[in-house]
């Protein structure tokens, strides 16, 4: 994405002062064709989840010993069409993974909401009041940040059970601080800056700067992180459902799915292998979104994704 | 130096106060003898270490009493670790003390960590530099791609198909378990597909930048050969965030460990703490957890001091938090 030459100082000015709309974002991804797929995977995907009951072929559930582990574009006994094969118990392997996308992404995505709003406000107050409060925050920071958090995760999921709400409540504790150490970064930055001393000339409280002023001046950032952080999330869900800690049959999960393959894996590869490559793809559309994201939102590099001609 | 007690202190506040929370909330799940017994105890003997071992005591009494032991490095018995059924009434027989059941799954897990390591860094800068030297060409594509699908790719997923292809379908190596050679060659290749990634994306950022510099332009016209520019005056210069992102997954390996050693029964520690877990062994589990957990803050920590004394523009102290 990046490129070893800078731009000229006049096409930065240029680039500054077009104003740039919505339609030009649109434009601007119809150009790259690698972003464009990522994107286009990311909305089918949302559109499966969302319309799971519609659009998946056959119940996530239903049990047909007939049809067990059938290969991918094989027909059933009773000529139902199979596109990615069967499991042990006859059940289809695409509405699974449909059903499953639907946990896995919503963990994902809630996990990563909650986490960034409580690292967020805790960054942002903590950049721009300093002092006691600041040091506190960034010393939780450092020491939560320095512990390795799939094992605690794993230990906390020990304790409590695995789940939908435990996932979620877990990845929110031990992944706030990576939110928390952006914006406070950011947060430090724009308290010298100039709008926000005429705020404070103006007499707005300290409140009203942080989330009226400084925060929509840092969200491009901080959406970022937060694609990286879903990519990450629904990584780890994966890992902890495959070790029996997170998402709990008969919940279908994308690692859980992986996990209940691992038995047939000498002679039904297709059970592990899809529910693998669906994580695979939804991660690495994040993080190419979450690039591309990165390049048009930076000043000194968007000119090239919004020249025209 | 400040700067650097004060981090040391903080690190071992935190492995403290994760200790402490191991401990209280492992009191949450149920019993503790009945967990350090298993179910198929007798009550006679759940009794007896009941006694013995002084939970009857206030928790705060046993609180003390473990941190006390923690300090001169005991950690506990288990008395369950290695079977499946207790064979024994007599406790004092079979239990074995935890720290040494830990400290000997160690080697095992290093020599993985290592051997991805050793993997992941060479292969991880190469495919950087070769970036970064030939800007948006195929090779620049090829490893932008590469170094993405490292980090998005499931570890543990990425272990059973190559078990799939290469121990079940060609044959060439096993399929888990430790031994030889042959045995280390698969875990060690899914443990570093992640890092590759990371240290590939972070070498061709910093390389590049690297390269739009002016010593780089009289280095070109003095005459300097291609490749001792980009391989010696550039990337020696890149080193500091190649550095920090190689720390950075080492901890990640230390802990990413324990998914991979699942997959391929390789029995290190992180094996152990998976077994512990799936048994409520509760002392083994705390021993571990300590163990791992003092092992990644501990290398952390030496990430964050070699950084600052590569980078002599920064002032220890300047900019920690």
């Amino acid at each position: 994405m990046s490129d070893a030459t800078t731009p000229e100082l006049d096409d930065i000015k240029d680039a500054r002062d077009v104003n740039i709309t919505k339609l030009d974002y649109a434009r601007a991804i119809l150009k790259d064709k690698v972003t464009l797929v990522a994107v286009l995977f990311l909305a089918a995907l949302v559109i499966f989840t969302a319309g799971a009951n519609f659009l998946a072929p056959h119940p996530p559930t239903g049990l047909n010993f007939l049809d067990s582990l059938l290969p991918p574009l094989s027909r059933g006994a009773n000529g139902e069409f199979y596109l990615l094969g069967t499991d042990e118990l006859g059940r289809d392997m695409f509405s699974r993974l449909i059903y499953g996308a639907r946990v896995s992404v919503s963990v994902g995505v809630i996990g990563a909401l909650v986490s960034g709003i409580v690292g967020v406000f805790t960054g942002l107050t903590a950049g721009y009041k300093g002092g006691l409060y600041e040091d506190i925050v960034m010393r939780l920071v450092d020491g939560m940040l320095s512990l390795p958090s799939l094992l605690v995760a794993l230990f906390v999921l020990f304790v409590l059970g695995g789940g939908f709400v435990n996932l979620i409540l877990v990845f929110s504790i031990l992944h706030w601080m990576v939110f928390a150490r952006l914006s406070r970064g950011l947060a430090l930055e724009a308290r010298s800056s100039t709008y926000v001393k005429a705020a404070k000339a103006l007499g707005a409280t300290d409140m009203r700067i942080i989330f009226y002023h400084i925060l929509p001046n840092v969200i491009p950032p901080i959406l970022v992180l937060l694609t990286l952080e879903i990519a990450t999330l629904i990584l780890s869900e994966a890992s902890l459902s495959f070790l029996g800690f997170g998402v709990q049959p008969p919940d279908p999960s994308w690692g859980l799915m992986i996990a209940d393959g691992r038995e047939h894996i000498r002679s039904a590869w297709w059970l592990v292998a899809f529910p693998g490559i669906a994580i695979f793809l939804t991660a690495l559309s994040l993080n190419l979104v979450a690039n591309w994201l990165r390049a048009v939102t930076d000043p000194v590099q968007r000119w090239r994704w919004f020249a025209k001609g | 130096m400040a700067y650097v007690i004060k981090r040391i202190c903080n690190s071992l506040l935190i492995l403290f106060i994760t200790i402490s929370f191991v401990f209280i909330a492992g009191r949450l799940i149920g019993d503790p003898a009945l967990n350090m017994l298993g179910s198929g105890a007798s009550d006679l003997a759940i009794n007896n270490l009941r006694e013995a071992a002084g939970l009857n005591d206030p928790l705060f009494v046993q609180y003390v009493r473990y941190i006390g032991g923690i300090l001169t490095g005991d950690f506990g018995v288990s008395y369950r670790y290695g079977y499946s059924v207790l064979p024994s009434e007599n406790l004092s027989e079979i239990a074995q003390p935890v720290l040494d059941i830990v400290l000997e799954r160690i080697p095992a897990t290093f020599a993985l960590a290592g051997a991805a390591l050793s993997v992941a860094v060479p292969l991880g800068i190469f495919m950087g530099v070769t970036a970064a030297a030939n800007p948006r060409s195929a090779a620049d594509r090829i490893v932008t791609v590469l170094s993405l699908a490292g980090v998005s790719v499931v570890q543990f997923w990425l272990g059973l198909m190559l078990i799939v292809l290469f121990a079940v379908q060609l044959g060439w190596l096993p399929t888990g378990g430790y031994g030889g050679f042959s045995y280390v060659i698969l875990p060690a290749l899914t443990l570093a597909a992640r890092p590759i990634g990371r240290i590939a994306q972070v070498t061709r950022s910093a390389v590049i930048q690297e390269l739009s510099k002016p010593y780089i332009v009289t280095a070109r016209a003095k005459g300097v050969p291609e490749f001792k520019v980009v391989y010696v005056h550039a990337l020696k210069n890149a080193s500091i965030p190649i550095v920090t992102m190689i720390g950075d997954e080492l901890s990640a390996l230390l802990t990413g460990a324990i998914l991979v050693e699942k997959v391929f029964a390789w029995p290190g520690v992180g094996l152990l703490i998976i077994d512990s877990l799936s048994r409520s062994d509760l002392p083994l589990i705390q021993a571990s957890i300590a163990v791992v957990a003092a092992l990644v803050v501990t290398v952390n920590l030496l990430v964050d001091f070699s950084y600052r004394l590569l980078n002599p523009s920064i002032r220890l102290g300047h900019t920690g938090a």
